[in-house]
């Protein structure tokens, strides 16, 4: 790498810092002083170190698993990128369908109706008998949860566009076609960009509930084999790093929000609430 | 008199539009027979439920009418087309795309090139006084409801219609900005001399702008008088203050009022 590129990259990270530090000084108060009651509370011995384990021994935990740490975060990372991908595509092509044919609607909608109340996880079960142990069941659950979360949102986005904005195409010479992606995908971007961020973040809760009962890698099956052994540090280390990736995930996804709907008023309605 | 239908812009061959409600069968519109000529400013008023946008409507071809059949340029249509503009009057203008893209939305349908779509875009904006500069990269939540509407408007005339329908366009708009849009509005339909059917409840509104006043009445929507302002084009606003323009909306509501309350016995 030349340095050019460094510098620019390194100035871009510290002005990025200093935005951080300078708008949001309040909103890490309240982290620091989570943290400083944890690290009392565990270090006074208030609190067995089974049932809430010390920060230090938590970072002593993250270099004792080193070793298994980055291939088990790829796995689980890839299973929920897949899972993710699979069901969050096969969700709103469905609805979609389903808006634009009777007869998908009429096959597909009962199914769905039937299907969105069914718990998810209690599903594990019968996934690990269809599927066997492995990555199958796990990517399976989570592309079944996506594209449950992923259907429904389409299809209420695709119900609440605005009837105005399609006669309106019409009548500027638009047929089926151009209204489908000159008004439909604008409007409906919106309501998808929020299920993506809410089946994301589901995505990693099926993925360790998957792991968890049958597997024999990533970050959910770490966790288990630490509880095996009573290591509750380990399970900590590991549940903090889940949540990390989570957390980057969504900020990530956010970002790319706010770039494709400058156009609603979403972001000045923000403080609303607040302020009156 | 020519034959029906002949000759005329628009023809409408007894109209006849019901509603299936669960309940009830309403009729909206019956035995409607209108004809419009080319470059022909017509509006329509009557009291509210008397149809005149359900008939605005069935003009556009977003509503199939129950019965009865209309030609334009003497040929049966009935689906919406780029022919005839529609300007709503709810707020009509695409929020995802900027003052740009908007105007030029059915341009970019047709395939009109860049530089050309860039050409009619700059001259239906002046044609309907925006011309704030940087305007045009505008998004329409940073506009007002007034320049949303002429954003509108340029989007209607910019497709190039050979009819302009405008349902209660200024409705929702202050004193002020309606009278505004109206002078903006008889400049372009002076300029472009395209035909205009526009809906109105506003009587002031209706004689400043129309050739011809069509009446409706409710309960079923009907037409029920025609009336044909004494004030020729070009028409200057000064006209609404004129005793004989305040008489003639004296007269006009005379009837609505008639047509409000009696409405239902017109028919008996």
């Amino acid at each position: 790498m030349t340095d050019e590129i460094s510098s620019d990259k390194e100035t871009k990270i510290s002005s990025w810092f200093n935005a951080f530090k300078m708008n949001r000084p309040l909103k890490l108060v309240p982290i620091f002083a989570l943290l400083i009651i944890w690290y009392v509370v565990t270090n006074l011995g208030l609190v067995r170190p089974l049932f809430l384990p010390s920060p230090q021994s938590v970072i002593q935990s993250y270099v004792d698993l080193w070793p298994s740490l980055p291939a088990a975060t790829g796995i689980s990372l890839s299973m929920i990128l897949l899972g993710f991908t699979i069901g969050s595509t096969i969700g709103v092509a469905l609805s979609i369908l389903m808006a634009y044919s009777k007869g998908f609607l009429l096959v597909f909608e009962t199914i769905f109706d039937l299907l969105r109340p069914v718990p998810v996880f209690a599903l594990i079960p019968m996934f690990v008998l269809w599927f066997g142990i492995g990555m199958a069941p796990q990517v399976g659950l989570i592309a079944l949860g996506c594209s449950v979360i992923m259907g429904v949102t389409t299809t209420e986005a695709v119900r609440n566009i605005p009837n105005i904005y399609i006669q309106a195409s019409y009548t500027l010479g638009a047929n089926r076609r151009v209204v489908f992606r000159t008004i439909v995908l604008p409007t409906i971007f919106p309501h998808l960009i929020g299920a993506i961020r809410l089946a994301a973040a589901s995505s990693f809760g099926l993925d360790v509930a998957a792991e968890f009962m049958g597997s024999q890698t990533g970050l959910g099956y770490l966790m288990i084999v630490q509880q095996q052994y009573l290591n509750t540090s380990g399970i900590f280390a590991i549940v903090i790093l889940y949540s990390v990736i989570a957390f980057v995930v969504d900020k990530l996804i956010a970002m790319i929000e706010s770039r494709f709907t400058a156009w609603t008023d979403r972001s000045s309605k923000n403080n609303v609430l607040i302020n009156h | 008199m020519v034959q029906m239908g002949e000759g005329s812009k628009v023809s409408l061959q007894q109209i006849q539009v019901v509603y299936q409600t669960k309940k009830r069968r309403v009729i909206a519109l019956q035995d409607i027979n209108l004809e419009i000529r080319d470059g022909e400013f017509v509006v329509f008023i009557g009291p509210s439920g008397c149809g005149k946008s359900t008939l605005l409507r069935v003009i556009a071809g977003l509503l199939k009418p129950t019965s009865g059949r209309m030609l334009i340029d003497g040929r049966p249509v009935n689906s919406p087309g780029a022919d005839r503009a529609v300007v709503f009057q709810e707020d009509a203008v695409f929020p995802w795309l900027t003052v740009e893209q908007n105007v030029e939305y059915g341009l970019k349908i047709r395939g009109v090139n860049k530089r050309e779509r860039a050409e009619i875009v700059d001259r239906c904006l002046k044609l309907v006084g925006l011309t704030k500069p940087g305007i045009q990269k505008m998004f329409p939540k940073e506009l007002s409801g007034g320049m949303r509407k002429r954003v509108d408007i340029a989007r209607a005339v910019a497709n190039n219609p050979d009819i302009l329908l405008m349902d209660e366009p200024f409705g929702m708009l202050d004193e002020m900005t309606k009278e505004k849009l109206q002078i903006e509005t008889l400049k372009i339909w002076e300029e472009t001399k395209k035909t205009i059917c526009f809906v109105t409840h506003d009587l002031e509104e209706a004689l400043f702008l129309a050739d011809r006043i069509v009446v409706m009445g409710t309960d079923p929507g009907h037409i029920h008088t025609e009336v044909s302002p004494m004030f020729k084009p070009p028409r200057h606003i000064d006209i609404k203050t004129t005793v004989e323009f305040q008489e003639q909306r004296r007269n006009l509501q005379y009837i609505l009022n008639y047509l409000s309350t009696k409405g239902g016995d017109v028919n008996d």
